[in-house]
């Protein structure tokens, strides 16, 4: 498209499929402690993040 | 719903439903503006004053056909969506130490007495009781979260290391895999300890709020010096040790130091690769409060740090900023973005007397004790109230389009500020928006820049 770049796909409703298993890292836990923070949080099932079409990368080493 | 905003200089729109993430150009972005305004809005006539009339009609097709795709105006009603009630605790906020050796000016725990007048240190009897507590209370869940926190859990490190031993006796024995954290000051960092961390710790978290004076300011020993020097050195070493992995330098910033990117650089300048400098929570008499008349110098502040950012990362001093990453492919399910840290429900905080909390921010406050790991007790009425309060069931929050990124914010500072778990502390909503305004941003930008390299190769 010329006047619009994707940046990122749908994504949340394909997670609906798969997600809930409830394995990931609690948020608070990570670095924050004073803010909730969830969205920069990975999905801990590979096979989840698999089947949803996500490529697994750890976000903490992203662009690195 | 669709989220429309300009940050670093990119005009962006957010599909809330979706969460696709899209960037615009001008006309893009003033097309879709009429769009979310009125559906039926003859687009091509209000802006063909402006822009060439050829391009308006090209671009409302592009959005049209994003809408077609699913990209764009998607809904974005999850109300079906259930989280399961479970019961099941699967993390911990260990607080091995009511005590501290510093004198944070801006301390949440009172310096480690969480307002409960008394400096006790967790016993290895107690710290084995919560860890087989929480086992038996975390049904099928293999990953178990145990972080050890005070005051300063380094304060009583012997017991640290008799619950990591006991919880290692403890996996193999239950089929569980525990992930041990820990948040420390670093003060009586050694070499011994060092390497315990290193070998034991999932993740560890040093409190550095960066700048030598800022840092001194707020965090000064008992005896009213500052702390930097005390640390400094023993945090690059550990993490040099720890391989530059699975830690985070942790700090605050507060009135005193809007300009904040000036002491995530400085860490960053330091050689330090994983930082999270935080806003502090505090009541807005408080001299270093900050303010709401603030609020334009911190989102000012956000850009400015965004920009250095990802000139930092483009030229060879690569780090991570937690307030600007965003997994927006691969992040957490949409179950887990309704529930949010799970505090009270999935993850508890136990005081070294055994008593549990629905989580370390709530330790000592009225009305929220949920048991104790000494005699097993545990209020499952809590426990559901606090299941029962994700996203979907605060009304503030079905109209914000940050909803399923920050799942709701923190139920401990809606509590302090509000007097109820369901209703967010408004200043942590604004400033979490433009983080995360900030962090859309610097992803499209990043992939651009990438996405160039590619194509010169």
């Amino acid at each position: 498209m010329k006047h619009i770049q994707t940046v990122s796909k749908p994504c949340l409703n394909q997670s609906l499929a798969h997600g809930g298993c409830g394995e990931c890292q609690s948020s608070c836990q990570s670095a924050c402690k004073t803010s909730c923070t969830v969205a920069n949080q990975s999905c801990a099932n590979k096979e989840n993040q698999i089947l949803a079409g996500r490529d697994g990368k750890v976000n903490h080493s992203f662009g690195k | 719903m669709i989220h429309l905003f300009e940050a670093l200089g990119k005009r962006m729109a957010l599909d809330v439903g979706s969460g696709a993430v899209l960037s615009l150009d001008p006309i893009a972005y003033d097309a879709l503006r009429l769009l979310v305004e009125d559906a039926d809005a003859n687009v091509e006539d209000a802006l063909s004053a402006t822009y060439d009339r050829a391009e308006v009609e090209e671009t409302v097709a592009e959005l049209r056909q994003l809408m077609e795709m699913g990209y764009l105006n998607t809904n974005d009603d999850y109300s079906h969506v259930e989280a399961a009630d479970t019961g099941v605790v699967k993390a911990m906020c260990l607080l091995v130490a009511h005590d501290c050796n510093l004198r944070c000016k801006y301390c949440f725990a009172d310096t480690g007495e969480y307002h409960m007048k008394s400096r006790t240190m967790l016993s290895a009897e107690t710290g084995r009781k919560a860890l087989d507590w929480l086992v038996a209370h975390s049904g099928n869940r293999t990953n178990l979260e145990v972080d050890f926190f005070g005051g300063e859990p380094l304060m009583n490190f012997g017991v640290i290391k008799e619950v990591v031993a006991y919880g290692r006796e403890l996996e193999k024995k239950h089929g569980k895999v525990f992930k041990f954290t820990t948040t420390t000051n670093a003060v009586l960092l050694n070499d011994e300890m060092m390497d315990f961390l290193n070998a034991e710790m999932d993740n560890v978290v040093i409190s550095i709020d960066g700048r030598r004076e800022v840092h001194d300011r707020m965090r000064p020993t008992p005896n009213g010096k500052g702390s930097y020097d005390l640390i400094i050195d023993k945090a690059k070493r550990f993490v040099e040790k720890r391989g530059q992995q699975r830690y985070y330098l942790r700090g605050t910033f507060t009135g005193y130091n809007l300009d904040f990117g000036n002491d995530v650089l400085h860490l960053a300048d330091m050689g330090f690769e994983q930082l999270s400098i935080e806003p502090v929570v505090t009541d807005e008499k408080c001299p270093y409060a900050i303010k709401e008349s603030d609020l334009p110098t911190v989102y000012d502040e956000y850009e400015r740090l965004g920009h250095e950012y990802i000139r930092y990362r483009r030229d060879g001093k690569w780090f991570n900023f937690f307030h600007f990453m965003v997994d927006l492919t691969g992040g957490p399910c949409l179950k887990k973005r309704l529930t949010g840290c799970g505090s009270g429900n999935e993850y508890v905080a136990v005081t070294a007397d055994g008593d549990i909390y629905p989580c370390h921010q709530f330790v000592g406050r009225e009305g929220m004790q949920m048991g104790s790991v000494l005699d097993g007790s545990f209020d499952r009425d809590i426990q559901h109230a606090f299941q029962q309060n994700n996203v979907l069931k605060k009304d503030k929050c079905s109209q914000c389009w940050a909803r399923f990124y920050c799942s709701g914010g923190c139920a401990a500072n809606a509590h302090a500020f509000n007097g109820d778990i369901g209703k967010p502390y408004e200043m942590e909503c604004r400033l979490e928006q433009k983080r995360l305004e900030c962090a859309m941003a610097i992803y499209a930008i990043e992939q651009e820049q990438q996405q160039a390299a590619q194509a010169d190769e």
